[in-house]
């Protein structure tokens, strides 16, 4: 037995009654919604009255003049979709979680256990429908609980004892209340046919049942039309993300290029392969509202990349740490960095995100590692020549394996590429003692470059619908 | 925190605080330790005959108003200028003592007559609200009467010319026999009209097998055009009379009306049936017999914007799908001439026989049969010894020219006023600015303290009308205070109000305002005839037991089950008119002629057939339509607006090119909420503008944008969408007034737009008659909702 939102969508009037119940039930702030209501239209205006002006007969009647004759015809339509969390029978929520802070009940209900949550604010990506919302004041992750004590009291949620127009209900799965013929069991159609702004793309198999508006099958263009009412004025910023990203990344590619460049690594450019993990470390904390629940982050290794991330982070970092003792575990250090950075990338392979969840992911990620490790290096330890060859052909892999952007954001990427490998190319031909000062403008160059790209990458998060 | 908080908790059914918006719902309010923590809804049975009472968006909201921070908690005197909104505290001692004193100053310099509570709606259960100091008033010798209302102005007068009656709906569950429902700007998924008023359209359009199709005819694609209409007749606003006549020119040339029940129930339809000899009937009309204008589809069609063929397919679908219901909004009513629409709409309604049938709809106002509903006020106001009273929307004329008003602008009573309004006493209203035509006009009225002297304003925030005030003395909300309430128009429910909580700072409900006043003036046991607010709510039960309700719990039931609301089952809907339909003789109309009156002797007396016809006419509003269009050059924009706009009647309409609505948003009731976080995240104040007008002008959605006419000016953001017909704006009504140190206001009050012109017949407000321009200002704006300070 499992429950199952149903919502008749030919007959919301976009009231927001659940919505407020919601808000007031579970005392949220502003630009915390765990139920939304989505305005969806479109339709078109067609002057039909353009180019036939009608003698009008007498002014003091009612008609006017010759005016421009306007007689309307349209197409416009409008529905509204009310979404919380679907309670999916394959929770993606719950499966990242590295905290492992989500309960799965026998009856289907997904909750978040707050005294877990580290707040990283993952859920939120890998779910279809964005159904966990950040909150602020918390510093967590929360979101719709299908008001569990209500239904543990025998009593409906509190957004369907609110819906005015008896459009929004609930069902135990085996008894859907809703005829087939009308309703639409989103469980058990694809994703693809899922009324718009619903992703087409969902594996999770959403426990809601949508009795369609009449509009939701005509072919004309659609589009959310309230933005403002259901997205908050703040997101949850990214910014640590890239800098967690990009240092832990050098970190690891420094690692490897000290395995190349040279037999034993001095001290000097070891330490820094540990303080770029640390101060990476320290930005990826940075970005937790409960740094509380941190240590949770390795929890939930059998389900979330994200807690294999952090491990391998964990044991990169302990190899390093191994590695001024006994500088012999290098091999194994760049092997586990290796790991670490392919865990990365696999953390974006989201289902629910196309941009990210392609090879570019990790073939970009290794690309940058390499490319900013190398290039660190360069300057470290004098690489040299054949260093910066090595760091321009990296560059080009990195360009070349950057998920796809828009043309301002990859015309910059491909200008600081270029005078990066103008630079490269003039170091080339002159001297080290010239050589000296190229080297640190190279890398500023191409850190620029890498943070562009970096920061660009976590954009495609805005093209989720309901985010 | 689950476990102890069930402990804790005590649940207690509650009203939803009255106010004037359309509803009367049922909360079950959560209480710990004093504070009310959580707002469910009405959780009784559900049935057809008595449905829940559940609350909409701002019931469920509500505890973002009560625990506002910017609650008044302390009475204020003035410190600045009047309109300025600087403020001390002072005490209830000093407060009280400086409102009576100005009382009995006003009474004896100038008469009881000089005194005024405007009308307000802003608290408005049988305990709480305005009603309360007409009390005190009226046993203070009287002050200066008010009659008719803003929100039914014109049909409040328009209908009873028609069928001698404003209860001319049906109970709502009838609306389940209907099978062709006309929502003529009729909007109750956001205006409500009723708990459940849209809900029951839902179950009326999909009843198996007999489902009704319901046709929306509004310039705005509303909440209940998307939900519940099958077609949206876009329309031109202040063109449905026309579109009305040339339906009834359909019905008439095709023969499909109803001619039997037009001979034996009404009068005036054509020459057979005229009360007064050889003048124009309304064939006469519909054919143009005397003016030569056939009042064709073709002919409505260059009017309304809306195709021919339209208009005369729902003139055929409405006329031929019997039972049919036309159900009238009020907000085109409220418009130049808003009289004809509403006896347009009742004329449709009676010439296709839907009149006294199930299913079918009289149109009109449509209080509902056979008592008219809930009761307005049973609390006992007293006889008000001034016999001088005033339409409710000409007060401003009564603060100017009290001796120039007469019967010819509605002054009832008396032959002309004696004294200009010199004392106001404003409770739980914002109408004195915010609401009332024209702010600028209203402030600058306000602002000279040598016309109205002293203003006294009893509310729970510091309103826009709470700025221009002498004295304010905080008044508590619903939830701190006794109260009960009925429905709201429609519905069968007695529902309670208990206390709750107690009030905040030194707030007191308004009875106990206004019975600390009338101690001091000396009428305290007249006042109170020794009750409290508990005490009233018990009196008010007693009469809606021995009216509307024979087995209504006592006060003492009610508390103790906890029941929260008492339904009337409605299992067979009373039909309005029915009698009348059966035998006309025997159960005549309360007209003139006892008969539906198509043509009205009554009006035709008042020889003024240009404003006032006889029969139901399209009259050209005063700013006319189209004449803007032809002017629609951006080189002719005036400049900005001065900020003191002209203050003659009606506004300086020219070159403005777009028409402008304000709809009831569910974000408010009226102004009521406009402070309210949640809603205004929910429903952000903008302006709705069609692509093609925001092409136009380089407007993008969010855009920030200028809007103006000669009456004032706002900025506000733009949201651009289909859902407007072109030409067409609308700003929701009832954002607070925030002018800028230019005049120009910020908040998005559409009230500095309109004009303060009054209809001929009624006398009532034609604030929805607008005409705007509009240019962008600023690009891409965030909608945020006002941060409250101080929480967090």
């Amino acid at each position: 037995m499992t429950y199952a939102f149903t919502f008749d969508a030919s007959a919301c009037t976009g009231c927001k009654a659940c919505q407020e119940a919601c808000k007031d039930k579970n005392n949220l702030p502003v630009d915390v919604s765990w139920r939304r209501v989505v305005e969806v239209s479109g339709g078109d205006w067609m002057n039909v009255g353009a180019g036939s002006p009608r003698p009008n007969a007498d002014d003091s009647n009612g008609v006017g003049g010759p005016n421009p004759y306007t007689v309307w015809e349209n197409t416009v339509f409008a529905y509204y979709l009310s979404i919380a969390c679907n309670h999916c029978e394959h929770p993606k929520c719950a499966g990242v979680c590295p905290t492992d802070a989500y309960i799965h009940r026998k009856d289907g209900i997904v909750y978040i256990d707050p005294s877990k949550c580290m707040g990283c604010g993952y859920c939120a990506w890998a779910c279809p429908y964005n159904a966990p919302r950040y909150d602020f004041d918390l510093g967590q992750m929360a979101k719709c609980n299908f008001c569990f004590d209500n239904i543990d009291a025998g009593l409906p949620p509190s957004c369907v004892a609110a819906c005015p127009m008896r459009v929004l209900n609930f069902v135990e799965v085996e008894q859907s209340a809703l005829s087939e013929v009308e309703g639409q069991m989103l469980w058990e159609v694809p994703a693809v046919e899922h009324p718009f702004p619903l992703p087409m793309i969902s594996r999770t198999e959403p426990h809601l049942e949508v009795k369609p508006h009449r509009a939701m099958g005509n072919a004309l263009e659609k589009s959310i039309a309230n933005l403002e009412e259901i997205r908050p004025t703040r997101q949850k910023s990214e910014f640590p993300l890239v800098a967690f990203t990009l240092l832990a990344q050098m970190s690891v590619g420094m690692a490897w290029a000290g395995l190349w460049m040279t037999d034993s690594l001095p001290l000097i450019p070891y330490l820094l392969i540990g303080v770029c993990l640390g101060v990476g470390g320290f930005f990826s904390l940075a970005h937790l509202g409960a740094k509380r629940n941190a240590w949770r982050a390795p929890f939930h290794l059998k389900k979330s990349w994200l807690s294999r991330e952090i491990l391998m982070a964990g044991l990169f970092g302990v190899s390093w740490l191994a590695g001024i003792f006994a500088p012999d575990v290098k091999w194994v250090t760049a092997l586990l960095g290796a790991g670490f950075v392919f865990s990365m990338a696999m953390v974006y392979r989201l289902h629910v995100m196309p941009a990210w969840d392609t090879w570019r992911t990790p073939a970009g990620f290794f690309a940058t590692a390499a490319l900013l490790g190398q290039s660190a290096m360069n300057i470290l330890l004098g690489g040299g020549k054949l260093g910066w060859v090595v760091s321009a052909v990296l560059l080009a892999v990195s360009l070349l394996t950057g998920t796809k952007a828009r043309w301002s954001v990859t015309s910059w990427r491909v200008g600081l590429s270029a005078a990066a490998l103008l630079g490269a190319g003039i170091i080339l031909f002159v001297s080290n003692r010239f050589g000296v000062w190229i080297n640190p403008v190279l890398f500023l160059l191409i850190t620029a470059e890498e943070i562009i790209g970096r920061a660009d990458f976590y954009t495609a998060l805005d093209e989720k619908p309901l985010r | 925190m689950s476990f102890s908080y069930s402990l804790t908790v005590q649940k207690i059914r509650v009203g939803c605080p009255a106010h004037n918006c359309g509803g009367r719902c049922l909360l079950n309010a959560h209480i710990v330790d004093g504070k009310i923590v959580r707002l469910d809804t009405d959780d009784r049975p559900d049935t057809i005959a008595a449905p829940q009472l559940r609350a909409c968006a701002r019931g469920r909201a509500y505890l973002r108003r009560q625990y506002h921070p910017d609650r008044l908690l302390y009475p204020l005197k003035r410190a600045g200028k009047r309109g300025e909104g600087k403020f001390v505290r002072i005490s209830w001692d000093e407060a009280l003592g400086e409102v009576s004193s100005q009382m009995v100053r006003i009474k004896s310099e100038y008469g009881n007559d000089a005194l005024f509570v405007p009308y307000g709606t802003g608290s408005y259960n049988q305990l709480n609200g305005s009603h309360v100091a007409r009390r005190l008033m009226n046993l203070f010798g009287g002050c200066l009467g008010i009659y008719n209302s803003y929100s039914w102005g014109a049909t409040n007068i328009a209908t009873p010319t028609v069928y001698g009656t404003l209860v001319t709906g049906n109970q709502r569950q009838d609306w389940l026999n209907s099978r062709y429902i006309i929502m003529w700007g009729w909007n109750p998924a956001e205006m409500r009209d009723g708990t459940n008023s849209d809900y029951f359209i839902k179950l009326a359009r999909d009843a198996e097998g007999r489902g009704a199709r319901v046709v929306c005819i509004d310039p705005r694609h509303s909440l209940s055009a998307a939900a519940l209409a099958d077609e949206w007749i876009p329309i031109r606003p202040g063109t449905d009379a026309a579109m009305m006549s040339a339906m009834a020119y359909v019905m008439l040339t095709e023969n499909l009306h109803d001619a039997d029940f037009v001979r034996t129930h009404c009068v005036g339809f054509d020459a057979s049936q005229m009360p007064v000899d050889g003048a124009e009937s309304y064939s006469d009309y519909l054919l143009g017999a005397r003016d030569g204008i056939p009042k064709t589809p073709e002919w409505a069609e260059a009017i309304t914007a809306v195709p021919a063929a339209t208009i005369a397919r729902i003139a055929r679908e409405y006329a031929t799908s019997k039972p049919a219901a036309l159900v009238q909004g009020y907000g085109m009513q409220r418009r130049a001439y808003g009289e004809q629409v509403v006896r347009a709409g009742c004329v449709l309604a009676a010439i296709s026989g839907n009149v006294g049938i199930s299913g079918g709809w009289a149109s009109g106002l449509g209080l509902q049969a056979d008592d008219g509903g809930p009761h307005w006020t049973v609390f006992p106001l007293g006889e008000n010894p001034v016999r001088a009273s005033i339409p409710v929307f000409l007060w401003t004329e009564a603060c100017l020219r009290a001796q120039a008003l007469t019967s010819a602008e509605g002054v009832l009573g008396v032959p002309r006023l004696q004294n200009n309004i010199k004392l106001i006493y404003a409770v739980a209203t914002n109408c004195l600015i915010n609401q009332h035509a024209d702010v600028n006009r209203s402030a600058e009225i306000l602002r000279d303290e040598s016309k109205v002297e002293f203003i006294v304003v009893q509310d729970n925030f510091l309103t826009p009308t709470g700025m221009f005030a002498d004295i304010i003395l905080p008044a508590c909300t619903q939830f701190e205070t006794w109260g009960v309430e009925d429905g709201w128009k429609y519905g069968d429910e007695v529902i309670l109000q208990p206390k709750l909580v107690e009030p905040p700072g030194e707030s007191k409900s308004d009875y106990r305002i206004c019975a600390d006043l009338a101690e001091r003036l000396g009428i305290a046991e007249a006042f109170t005839e020794g009750r409290d607010e508990k005490d009233w709510v018990e009196w008010c039960l007693d009469v809606f037991r021995s009216t509307r309700f024979p087995e209504l719990p006592t006060l003492d039931e009610f508390i103790e089950k906890n029941l929260g609301a008492y339904s009337n089952p409605v299992t067979n809907p009373k039909i309005a008119f029915a009698d009348f339909r059966a035998d006309p003789l025997k159960y005549p109309l309360n007209t003139p002629s006892g008969k539906i009156e198509i043509f009205s002797k009554q009006l035709h007396d008042m020889g003024n057939p240009n404003e006032i016809p006889a029969v139901p006419k399209y009259i050209r509003e005063w700013e006319h339509p189209f004449r803007a269009e032809r002017q629609s050059k951006p080189a002719s924009m005036p400049a900005r607006p001065s900020t003191t706009p002209p203050s003659a009647g009606g506004s300086a309409q020219g070159e403005y090119t777009l028409q402008a609505i304000g709809h009831h948003t569910l974000a408010r009731v009226h102004s009521t909420h406009a402070n309210n976080d949640w809603l205004q995240e929910a429903f952000p104040q903008r302006i709705f503008i069609n692509p093609i007008d925001a092409a136009a002008r380089d407007i993008h959605d969010g855009d920030l944008v200028r809007v103006w006419n000669g009456l004032g000016e706002m900025v506000i953001q733009a949201r651009v969408t289909p859902r407007i017909m072109p030409g067409v704006v609308d700003i929701p009504q009832g954002a607070w007034w925030k002018p800028d140190a230019n005049g120009v206001d910020h908040g998005g009050c559409i009230n500095v737009l309109t004009s303060h012109k009054w209809t001929p017949l009624a006398f009532a407000t034609a604030q929805q008659t607008i005409w705007v321009e509009m240019e962008k200002v600023g690009a891409k704006h965030c909608f945020a909702p006002t941060p409250i300070e101080g929480e967090k």
